[in-house]
C-alpha cells in the first residue's frame, strides 16, 4: 500500500515533485535542452570543417566547441535519457507504485541540471571553457596546459552528473529487486526492464571510477600531485566503456518492446536474450583497455579477445529480434521505422567496432575520423534512433496524445538521410588519415569533398531535429487523443491510464509471463 | 533472503574471475585491480540485497520535497569551492545542512504518519 503526502502544483511544484514520473520528465527535459545545445555546437563544428582553411571559428574556439559537444552528449544527454527512461517506465512495467527513495531521485535530477550549468558556466570564465575533449586526459587537463577555472568547472559539472547517474541507477535497481508486483518474477520481467537492470549494474560498478579519475585531475591542478597519465586512462576508460553500453542497453530494450508490439508477436528466445544481456554487461566491463591499445601499457591480446567476444552476445540479440520480426505481422508505424533503422545502422557501428577491436588495425585507425564515424554510428545512428523509437512508442502513455504520424515520417526519413550522409564519409576520411579533434586539414580534393558531404548531412540532420521538436510542440498542444493502450502493448504500463495516475495502478492484471497483456488477449481469443 | 540479489553477486563473481585471468596472464597492475574491485563490490552488494532486501508492506511516498532539491543546490555550491575558494564551501555546506535538516524533518513526519 502506498500513501501520498505533501501534494503540490505549478512550476515550483513540478520542480520539487518526487514522483518517479516527474523526476524522469525533469531529467528528460533537461537532457532535451542540453541536446539542443550540444547539437547546435556540432553544426558549428561541421560548418568549420566543410572546407579546408579556417572560416567560421578560431582554433581555440573550435577546441572549446568539441569539448562541450562530447561532454554534453555523453554526460548530459544520452546517459541521463537512458536512466530517465528507466525511472519512468520500470515501476510501470513491474507493477510498482513508486521508485525506491523518491527524494534521492529528486536530489539526483537536480544534481544533473546543476552539473550541466557548471560545465556551460565555464564559457563565462576568463580563460574560457574546458577544451580537451569529453575525456580531459591528463596531463592536458593539468594546470600548466589548461590554466583557469574552465576545466575545474568541467570537472565539478561532470562529477555532479556522474553522481546523479549513480544515484538514479541505485534506486532503479533496488526498485526492480524489491518492488515487483506479485507474480512478477525475475524471469517475467519485460525485456526493457532487464536492459535497465544491466544498465544499472554498469552504472553502479563502472561510474565510480570516473569520480576517482576526476579526483586525480583536481589533485594535479590544486595540489600539484604527480599523476601517472596511464592511471588516469585506466580509471577514465573503466567508466568510459561501460558508459557506452549504458547509452545503448535501455534503447535496445525500447527497440525490443517496439519490435514485439509492432510485429504482434511474443519475443523469440526471451531467456537467451536475458542471458545475452547479462553476458554482454559482464563483457562490457572487461573491454575498457581497447581504448589504450596504442599506449603499449595494457595486455592487448586479452582486451582484443574480450572486445571481439561481445559480438556473440550482440548476435543473440539480433537473432532474437529478427526472429520475432520473422514470426510476426509487421506494422510499419513510426516507432517501428525507427526500430528497424536502429537494427540496420547499429550493425554498421558494431561491425566497425570489430575492426577497431583489433590492435593491429587500431594502430592505423586510432584517433582518426574512422573512430568518430564508428562511435557516431553506435550512439547516434544506433542509440538515438532507438531512443526515437521509444519516444514515438511511449509518448501516448506519458501524455495521453499521439505524436503526429505525418511529421514523424518526415522526421524519420530526414534523419536517416542526414545521419548516413554525415557519418558514413567519416570512415573514408579516417582511412585517408584525417585525425579527429582538428579545426583544419590539408587542402586535398579527397578530404575536401568528403568533409563537404558530411557537413551537408549535418545540416539535414539539424533539419530533421527541427521537425521532431515541431512535432513535439504541436502534438503536446493538440495531438490526437491516444487512449490507454493505443498500440496493443504487451507490458503492464499499457494496463493503466494515459498518463498514469500518481501511484500508477488501481488494479493489476494477473502476471504469468513477460507479456501479461498479450497473455490476456490470447486468453480471450 | 531474496534470491534476486544473487543475480548481482553472480555477475560480480564473473568479473572477479576475469580479474584472476588477467592477473595470471599479465601479473599485477591496474587492469586486474580495477576488475577485482568492481567484482567484489558487486558480489557484496548482491549479498547485502539478498540478505536485507525486502518488500515493504506500507510505502510512504512524498509528492514534493523542496529540501531534497535544496540539498542538491547546497552540494553544487559547495563543489564550486574548487573554483571560487573556501568561502563557497562554507556557503554550500550551510545550505546543504539546512536542506538535510529539512529532509530529516520530512522523513520523521512521514514515519509518524505511517504509524498512525
Amino acid at each position: 500500500m502506498t500513501v501520498a503526502v505533501l501534494p503540490g502544483r505549478g512550476v515550483i511544484g513540478w520542480a520539487v515533485a518526487a514522483d518517479h514520473k516527474s523526476v524522469a520528465a525533469r531529467v528528460a527535459a533537461a537532457a532535451g535542452i542540453f541536446m539542443v545545445l550540444g547539437g547546435a555546437v556540432s553544426l558549428v563544428m561541421r560548418a568549420e570543417l566543410a572546407h579546408s582553411g579556417m572560416q567560421v571559428t578560431f582554433r581555440d574556439t573550435y577546441n572549446e566547441l568539441f569539448t562541450p559537444h562530447g561532454t554534453t552528449m555523453v554526460y548530459l544527454v544520452m546517459v541521463p535519457l537512458a536512466l530517465a527512461l528507466g525511472a519512468y517506465l520500470v515501476p510501470l512495467q513491474i507493477g510498482a507504485a513508486e521508485l525506491v527513495a523518491p527524494r534521492v531521485n529528486l536530489f539526483a535530477s537536480w544534481l544533473l541540471v546543476l552539473g550541466g550549468l557548471s560545465i556551460y558556466g565555464g564559457f563565462m570564465t576568463a580563460h574560457g571553457a574546458a577544451r580537451n575533449g569529453w575525456t580531459e586526459f591528463l596531463p592536458l587537463s593539468g594546470e600548466s596546459f589548461s590554466p583557469g577555472p574552465g576545466t575545474d568547472m568541467w570537472v565539478i559539472g561532470v562529477a555532479l552528473a556522474d553522481a546523479a547517474a549513480i544515484l538514479l541507477a541505485a534506486t532503479i535497481l533496488l526498485t526492480i529487486l524489491t518492488r515487483r508486483a506479485p507474480g512478477m518474477t525475475m524471469l517475467r520481467l519485460p525485456v526493457f526492464t532487464w536492459t535497465v537492470l544491466v544498465t544499472c549494474l554498469l552504472t553502479l560498478f563502472g561510474f565510480p571510477a570516473l569520480e576517482a579519475a576526476l579526483g586525480l585531475i583536481e589533485a594535479q591542478r590544486h595540489f600539484g600531485a604527480d599523476i601517472d597519465p596511464v592511471a588516469y586512462l585506466h580509471l577514465f576508460w573503466f567508466f568510459g566503456h561501460p558508459a557506452v553500453y549504458v547509452m545503448f542497453f535501455p534503447f535496445l530494450g525500447a527497440v525490443a518492446e517496439v519490435v514485439q508490439v509492432f510485429s504482434g508477436a511474443r519475443l523469440v528466445g526471451y531467456r537467451a536474450l536475458v542471458l545475452a544481456l547479462l553476458g554482454f554487461a559482464t563483457g562490457s566491463m572487461t573491454v575498457w583497455a581497447h581504448h589504450m591499445f596504442t599506449t603499449g601499457q595494457v595486455l592487448n591480446e586479452y582486451f582484443a579477445i574480450t572486445s571481439t567476444s561481445l559480438l556473440i552476445f550482440a548476435g543473440v540479440e539480433y537473432f532474437d529480434l529478427t526472429a520475432t520480426l520473422w514470426r510476426g505481422v509487421v506494422r510499419f508505424s513510426v516507432p517501428m521505422l525507427f526500430a528497424l533503422a536502429f537494427l540496420a545502422q547499429f550493425a554498421i557501428g558494431g561491425l566497425t567496432g570489430v575492426i577497431v577491436a583489433s590492435p593491429v588495425l587500431d594502430y592505423h585507425l586510432n584517433d582518426s575520423y574512422f573512430v568518430v564515424g564508428h562511435f557516431h554510428y553506435t550512439l547516434f545512428a544506433g542509440s538515438m534512433f532507438a531512443l526515437f523509437a521509444g519516444v514515438y512508442y511511449w509518448f501516448p502513455k506519458v501524455t495521453g496524445r499521439f505524436l503526429s504520424e505525418r511529421l514523424g515520417r518526415a522526421h524519420f526519413w530526414l534523419l536517416v538521410v542526414g545521419t548516413n550522409v554525415t557519418f558514413f564519409p567519416m570512415f573514408a576520411l579516417g582511412y585517408l588519415g584525417m585525425t579527429r579533434r582538428v579545426a583544419d586539414y590539408p587542402e586535398r580534393a579527397s578530404l575536401d569533398w568528403l568533409n563537404a558531404v558530411s557537413s551537408a548531412g549535418a545540416a539535414i540532420t539539424g533539419l530533421a531535429m527541427l521537425v521532431f521538436f515541431w512535432n513535439l510542440a504541436v502534438s503536446l498542444a493538440a495531438g490526437r487523443a491516444a487512449g490507454d493502450d493505443p498500440w496493443g502493448g504487451h507490458t503492464l504500463e499499457w494496463a493503466t491510464s494515459s498518463p498514469p495516475p500518481r501511484h500508477n495502478f488501481d488494479r493489476l492484471p494477473p502476471i504469468r509471463s513477460f507479456a501479461p497483456l498479450l497473455d490476456l488477449r490470447e486468453q480471450r481469443r | 533472503m531474496r534470491r534476486e540479489g544473487l543475480v548481482i553477486s553472480a555477475w560480480g563473481a564473473i568479473l572477479v574471475l576475469h580479474s584472476l585471468v588477467l592477473f595470471v596472464w599479465q601479473g599485477p597492475g591496474w587492469s586486474p585491480l580495477l576488475l577485482l574491485t568492481a567484482g567484489l563490490a558487486s558480489v557484496t552488494a548482491g549479498l547485502v540485497a539478498a540478505w536485507r532486501g525486502r518488500t515493504p508492506r506500507l510505502v510512504m511516498a512524498p509528492d514534493l520535497s523542496p529540501p531534497a532539491a535544496l540539498l542538491a543546490v547546497g552540494v553544487a555550491v559547495a563543489a564550486g569551492a574548487f573554483v571560487a575558494g573556501t568561502w563557497l564551501a562554507w556557503l554550500g555546506g550551510g545550505i546543504a545542512l539546512v536542506a538535510a535538516a529539512g529532509v530529516v524533518r520530512e522523513t520523521l513526519a512521514m514515519r509518524r504518519e505511517a504509524r498512525r
